[in-house]
């Protein structure tokens, strides 16, 4: 039984497309650009979306629109990391879908948690859209982000921006829970103490 | 609100970070090979190899692929250590490159000829399904596999007058051919056939051998050759016999091997080629049932005179 002919030399060629091949395809306004994306990234974009949504249909919508976003997005952005450019969408598609849905439904456990635990970072009267100039913020989270560790960074990052759950990201860095929780605690609290620094609190 | 505005801040950060902290990394290029065997990733074709290779040590199947095959000194079995990075390397076994080895499909009278109509009909109805579907099925519409009650009916299916099929006086318990179907100028065609038989030689503590005869027809890779993977760092020797003319090239298993999980058996591959049919033995055996496995080999290599 043949290996990896076995899926004819399409299947394969695009399986094994490089970003920068797939994003080619993007430019050529070739529609195969939409299939070598899925078979390359599309099992970590569905992990993304489920891990904020917890539902495999909202999910699946989210990464078909991903796709689809990033068909129109790319003649004049050219991502120099499809999979990051990919997730990024994926991700705010997903919030922004949860969102919807929470209007009927509470879910989305992994992405509340977050919520809940990063709302200790943040405080104060003054309301956010007035204080937090969106990309000096993002901006100041990067420059914190990379004076730690790189194992704090996946922590932090796994559970903020990839939300998942305690456990896996915790067996990812190679840490107990525990352990990983209270890394995450001083991280949020070094955090609140770095943005308060740098203005961003009042 | 607050943890929100840091959230959306976070989705707009470089790239690099999140590259660099995305946990689901491994999980990339995974479709088409999770079809395959229920998993793996990114780390490209080696990774793939690996996920393949626990499904076909474990069944005991060895297969074939593309490889860049480069023939050294006349050895039949080149071995190539892939070093891992923890010890999750493997060891590939490459026997001879095909295009010594065509078969043209002309030359198969069996019903065999009406599987390429079947393959493109899975083909036809794999692509009526919706893309997004699609990509969750396991199926591999290019691949027709059939089942058969004796040996006989899968060679008279193939109808090669020129395939001598060792036949061993064991209970067979499996008989299939799969057949990968590819596109042509004509149409859809064959580019690999196997006949594989699974046999139980022995009844205590059962044992098994199987026997795998492959045929690449002239639509196959030039550069295809068959492969059967190993572990990193299992002990392999190597030797070739000659019986009747015919050249066997034989690989065993010094120490069991650590991709076999489970199973703290020895094994033993041989590898020959009759009338451009590529045939691989596969036998396991405990250390202390050597010389019972070793009759075994003698018994296989000798049908071939008796064909």
């Amino acid at each position: 039984m043949g290996f990896i002919d076995i899926w004819g030399e399409k299947a394969r060629k695009e399986a094994l497309m490089t970003d920068a091949e797939i994003v080619k395809l993007y430019q050529d306004r070739d529609e195969a650009a939409i299939k070598a994306t899925a078979a390359r990234y599309q099992s970590m974009l569905m992990r993304v979306a489920m891990h904020i949504l917890n539902d495999r249909e909202d999910a699946e919508e989210c990464v078909n629109d991903t796709y689809f976003a990033a068909w129109n997005a790319v003649p004049e952005t050219i991502p120099s990391h499809l999979g990051a450019f990919l997730c990024r969408i994926v991700r705010k598609k997903a919030i922004d879908r949860l969102r919807t849905n929470t209007r009927k439904k509470r879910c989305g456990q992994e992405y509340y948690i977050s919520l809940e635990e990063l709302s200790e970072v943040l405080e104060g009267d003054e309301s956010p859209e007035k204080a937090l100039d969106d990309a000096l913020l993002t901006e100041a989270i990067q420059r914190f982000l990379r004076d730690q560790t790189a194992d704090v960074r996946k922590l932090f990052l796994g559970r903020y921006f990839w939300f998942c759950p305690l456990k896996e990201v915790a067996n990812s860095c190679g840490m107990s829970e525990a352990n990983a929780k209270t890394v995450l605690f001083r991280t949020r609290k070094k955090l609140r103490e770095f943005l308060e620094k740098e203005g961003f609190m009042p | 609100m607050k943890s929100e505005q840091l959230l959306n801040a976070l989705n707009n950060i470089d790239d690099s970070l999140i590259e660099e902290t995305n946990p689901f990394q491994e999980e990339e290029i995974t479709k088409p090979v999770l079809q395959v065997t229920g998993g793996t990733g990114k780390g490209g074709k080696r990774k793939m190899r690996k996920g393949i290779l626990l499904v076909a040590v474990c069944a005991v199947l060895l297969f074939s692929g593309v490889v860049a095959y480069a023939a050294t000194g006349g050895d039949l079995l080149k071995i190539v250590r892939h070093k891992g990075t923890d010890g999750d390397g493997e060891t590939t076994v490459e026997y001879q490159p095909i295009e010594k080895n065509v078969v043209p499909m002309s030359k198969l009278r069996g019903e065999i000829q009406n599987a390429p109509a079947e393959i493109k009909k899975q083909v036809d109805e794999f692509n009526a399904i919706p893309e997004m579907e699609r990509m969750a099925l396991s199926t591999m519409p290019d691949v027709l596999t059939k089942k058969f009650d004796t040996l006989e009916a899968a060679i008279d299916y193939i109808g090669y007058d020129q395939l001598n099929f060792p036949k061993l006086n064991y209970p067979t318990e499996d008989v299939h051919i799969d057949m990968l179907g590819c596109e042509t100028a004509d149409g859809y065609s064959l580019s690999t056939i196997s006949l594989d038989t699974m046999q139980q030689y022995r009844q205590g503590g059962i044992r098994y051998c199987q026997t795998i005869a492959t045929i690449f027809t002239e639509n196959a890779n030039a550069s295809s050759a068959m492969i059967l993977a190993l572990s990193e760092k299992v002990k392999l020797a190597q030797e070739q016999r000659v019986a009747d003319g015919r050249t066997f090239s034989i690989l065993h298993t010094n120490e069991p091997d650590p991709y076999n999980e489970g199973a703290k058996v020895l094994s033993t591959e041989v590898f020959t080629t009759d009338n451009n049919v590529v045939y691989l033995f596969h036998i396991s055996y405990d250390e202390a049932n050597r010389a019972d496995a070793e009759a075994v080999i003698e018994e296989w290599i000798n049908s071939f005179s008796g064909n």
